[in-house]
């Protein structure tokens, strides 16, 4: 192939057809929403989420958060937020955060469904049964929610595996969390110093002592919270504590969580906002060092959620309620969701932050206020880079959640394999070229069984296995290894123009002709419905082929079908007015290609379309055929630009493995005009085995004489099967019949 | 990230990834949405590749993610995009003329063609470059720019004459 002409003139004209297009300024739009999707891209990693106690819950964790007091109630008289905003303000990443519509936390339950892709081990709706199985008697894989009962003196664990578990607790007033993965429960009682772990994969359990003895009885009972799966913290000293889940062992933290709420990132940092008597400063210590951040921009964050990949989440009550989100480094604000909060109930801890998503989706904990009590709650989630707010979860009940967990987005499914693409033509595909002018000259193959001379015959020879078909004298004569013999008359309303076809095993033939299928049985025709929109009319040429023995392949110019030849159920093919259809074993093959789209292959297989490929790089297919396995097709050369042509410049017979689409041999049939490929004077067949195209041609010397040609795809050798009157009706051959005694 | 070195490197390249994704396309609003989710997918990994060649990723995320959206639309439903975008008219060029010759001319080619000329012909990529951009083998990119070009030739002579060349 030959390199391009002039590459500056046509650059040039390219660069003046688009000289006005402007600077789009998208770097800042780009930014954000990356921000927004670059968790989901690092993959799963377990991580502790914010959460807060649900008032007169108190000291109950929710994954890694504790909140030492609730947030303070708006000052003055509760200010509703007003209607919607309809469109968040800034949305370049520039200028400020996007203020989202306002969310009214009562139409939680009415929400659209979440993404099956958020927290999908969170079932959609949590209701713990009156009764489980003990952890003890069916250990589980992992718990995602806990559910304290306390009159029951039972946690109720839902397992990753869906069904629920009971874990007896001795605590007269428990408290729970899980680990982040779940695989772990602590409980514990806020008058109790020490605490109660339970391994939830082996059903075992173990005291966790007092980490501080000394300040038993002194001073007030701690809360704890997990930092890994193995790792607990404590909070309610006078100092915090890390502690060794299965050694109980206990040493100082480097770390403070005493302040309104604290939180865990997915790699145990921890942070924490500092109470409303205290400047407004959260402490982060991821790191190790201590590092304040004011919180000026966002509010004294009661809630927090945070990852360790740079992003805060909390709610506020600093003026008008607000879900934030924020980057953790600065505390910039980069959305906000205003939420309705009549009657403070919701920034009485009737709303809070449950954690953040992997892709920065915020998750929240909505209370159901009913009359005078919370009647269970709803987790929903806010996108902040779209501002939807949706139904991940509604639960009648539950405590904590394992924090990894719900952090979780699933992995998007796998996309559809690109299909592949096909390689050009190369030089080592290039077979001998061949000639059809010189067919006399090829040597015979009789192993067919086929007569030389295949003229069409009216004959009486004696019946037997078919070979081939054609109608003729308002009958369909049959080609048997006798020769010619009267197969049926054709059924009425079908004429000798009928088009017809047999099965590849030679058992039955069908003809259709207007508006009249019939296929062949012992004893005479059955005929078929034909589908409504076929037109039938004598301006489209109908094609007619079996797939496998027991379907039709029904096609007219813009349209295809297949028919079930038993019930005769008629499905309409996806394909159009310029694909070329064509049965391939016991599928249907698409060449589909117009001057604006690729050439693409397709598979028509038990009702489906797959694309197989591209075979834009072989430039014109033409008249394919296929056995299931292979395809070969006539491939017209699409041209070269200056030059000299190569070897590959030519047209000819091409033969592709399915699987892949690799060539398999190309026989180069040059041709002035595109006589052979345009004009439609070679055309594939077949295959007569994995190896052997059967084909037809009409020599530019001789186009009254059509040969059938045989084409050894391996090595390229021609030999000539039998020759026909170009003019005689047209034959239908069963091919898998051929060489059959 | 080192959000203002993106911003500036995307400043620097998106006006040229625009008009790139536009000739790929012949819709100046898809190929908003192209440039800004290679733009997005590089500050997604801008920390990798800051110290390469970010906008021969963002150049190979515009093609790739155009076939691929070509691909999903093909098998839903065929729209007509050079009258819808004939509509736009001289928001892309200075001479709208000229800009209608090559969208119509574009338009017959296969989308693979349409990538191999805007990428060798626009952007000057070599073969090799091009090959990478659109993961295919160099022996592809030669034969989709000499089938282009002879489809071109043929189909859209007043391309030619646009540029004086003489066949």
């Amino acid at each position: 192939m030959n390199d391009r002409p002039d590459p500056h003139d046509l650059h040039d004209l390219l660069a003046h057809a688009t000289d006005a297009i402007e600077r789009p300024h998208l770097a800042g739009t780009a930014l954000r929403e990356a921000h927004r999707r670059r968790v989901r891209r690092r993959g799963a990693a377990a991580a502790f989420v914010a959460s807060a106690a649900v008032v007169g819950v108190v000291a109950t964790t929710l994954g890694g958060s504790l909140v030492a007091d609730p947030a303070p109630p708006p000052q003055g008289t509760p200010t509703p937020t007003g209607t919607p905003s309809g469109t968040p303000s800034p949305d370049d990443g520039r200028t400020g955060p996007a203020t989202w519509p306002t969310f009214d936390p009562r139409t939680a339950p009415d929400l659209p469904p979440a993404p099956d892709d958020l927290a999908p081990a969170l079932p959609r709706v949590v209701d713990p049964p009156a009764s489980a199985p003990s952890v003890a008697q069916d250990p589980m894989p992992a718990a995602v929610v806990a559910s304290v009962d306390r009159d029951a003196g039972l946690v109720r664990l839902l397992g990753t595996d869906g069904r629920w578990r009971t874990q007896a607790v001795s605590q007269e007033t428990p408290s729970a969390a899980l680990s982040p993965s779940g695989t772990s429960l602590v409980v514990w009682d806020y008058v109790a110093y020490d605490a109660s772990v339970v391994d939830l994969t082996t059903g075992e359990d173990r005291t966790v002592p007092p980490p501080d003895p000394a300040a038993v009885g002194v001073l007030e009972a701690p809360n704890w919270l997990w930092l890994d799966d193995e790792t607990l913290t404590t909070v309610g000293f006078d100092r915090s504590f890390v502690v060794d889940a299965d050694t109980g062992t206990a040493e100082r933290a480097p770390f403070d969580l005493g302040g309104l709420s604290s939180a865990v990132d997915s790699d145990g940092a921890v942070m924490t906002s500092a109470q409303w008597t205290t400047p407004n400063v959260l402490t982060d210590w991821a790191g190790g060092e201590p590092r304040e951040v004011s919180m000026e921009r966002t509010g004294r964050l009661s809630y927090l959620a945070a990852d360790d990949d740079g992003t805060v989440a909390g709610t506020s009550y600093d003026g008008r309620p607000f879900a934030v989100v924020a980057d953790r480094r600065t505390l910039t604000p980069w959305a906000l969701l205003p939420v309705r909060d009549r009657g403070a109930a919701y920034s009485n801890g009737g709303l809070s932050v449950l954690g953040l998503a992997e892709d920065d989706t915020v998750l929240l904990r909505v209370a159901r206020l009913g009359t005078g009590d919370y009647a269970g709650f709803d987790v929903v989630a806010f996108d902040p880079g779209t501002g939807e707010v949706s139904l991940v979860s509604s639960l009648s009940s539950g405590d904590a959640f394992a924090a990894g967990l719900l952090r979780e987005v699933a992995a998007p499914p796998p996309p559809d394999p690109e299909p592949p693409v096909a390689d050009p033509v190369e030089p080592a595909d290039v077979q001998t070229a061949w000639d059809p002018d010189d067919v006399e000259s090829l040597p015979w193959d009789d192993t067919l069984g086929l007569p030389r001379d295949l003229s069409v015959g009216v004959g009486a020879a004696e019946r037997g296995a078919a070979r081939a078909v054609a109608v003729a004298d308002g009958a369909v004569s049959v080609l048997g290894p006798a020769g010619w013999y009267v197969g049926a008359e054709l059924p009425d309303g079908v004429g000798d123009d009928a088009t017809v076809a047999i099965a590849p095993d030679g058992s039955r033939f069908a003809v259709v002709d207007g508006d009249v299928l019939a296929v062949s049985t012992d004893d005479g025709w059955t005929t078929l419905p034909l589908p409504r929109a076929f037109s039938g009319a004598g301006d489209f040429y109908t094609d007619l082929d079996f797939v496998g023995t027991d379907r039709l392949l029904l096609g007219e110019w813009n349209r295809f079908w297949e028919i079930d030849v038993a019930g005769g159920d008629a499905v309409r093919l996806p394909f159009d007015v310029i694909d070329e259809v064509v049965p391939a074993g016991g599928d249907v093959l698409a060449d589909r290609y117009s001057d604006t789209e690729v050439n693409v292959l397709e598979r028509w297989r038990d009702g489906t379309a797959t694309v197989l490929g591209d075979l834009s790089a072989l430039e014109s297919t033409q008249r394919p055929a296929s056995d299931g396995a292979s395809l070969v097709t006539v491939r017209a050369d699409g041209g070269y630009y200056g030059g000299q042509p190569d070897v590959t410049d030519t047209d000819g017979l091409l033969a592709l493995d399915l699987d892949g689409l690799t060539v398999r041999g190309f026989l180069p049939v040059p041709s002035r005009a595109s006589f052979y490929s345009d004009n439609a004077n070679l055309t594939p067949l077949g295959f007569t085995d994995p190896d052997t195209v059967l084909a037809e041609v009409r020599p530019a010397g001789s186009p009254g004489t059509t040969w059938l040609v045989t084409w050894a795809v391996g090595t390229g050798e021609v030999h000539r099967v039998a020759s026909f009157p170009t003019d005689q009706p047209r034959l239908a051959l069963a091919l898998d019949a051929l060489g059959a005694d | 990230m080192d959000e203002r070195e993106f911003t500036e490197w995307a400043g620097g390249c998106e006006r040229a990834l625009l008009r790139s994704a536009y000739l790929l396309t012949g819709d100046l609003h898809r190929a908003q949405d192209l440039v800004q989710e290679a733009l997005t997918k590089v500050a997604l990994r801008w920390p990798r590749l800051r110290e390469g060649n970010p906008t021969a990723y963002a150049r190979t995320i515009i093609v790739r993610d155009n076939v691929s959206w070509w691909r999903k639309r093909r098998r839903e439903s065929v729209s007509d995009d050079v009258g819808r975008a004939d509509a736009a008219g001289g928001a892309v060029s200075t001479d709208p003329d000229a800009a209608l010759v090559v969208r119509r001319a574009l338009a017959r080619l296969t989308s693979s063609q349409r990538a191999v000329v805007v990428l060798r012909h626009f952007d000057d990529l070599s073969e090799r470059e091009t090959a990478d951009a659109l993961g295919v083998s160099v022996g592809t990119v030669k034969s989709q720019n000499a089938a282009a070009l002879a489809r071109l030739r043929t189909g859209a002579p007043e391309l030619l004459d646009l540029i004086g060349r003489t066949r």
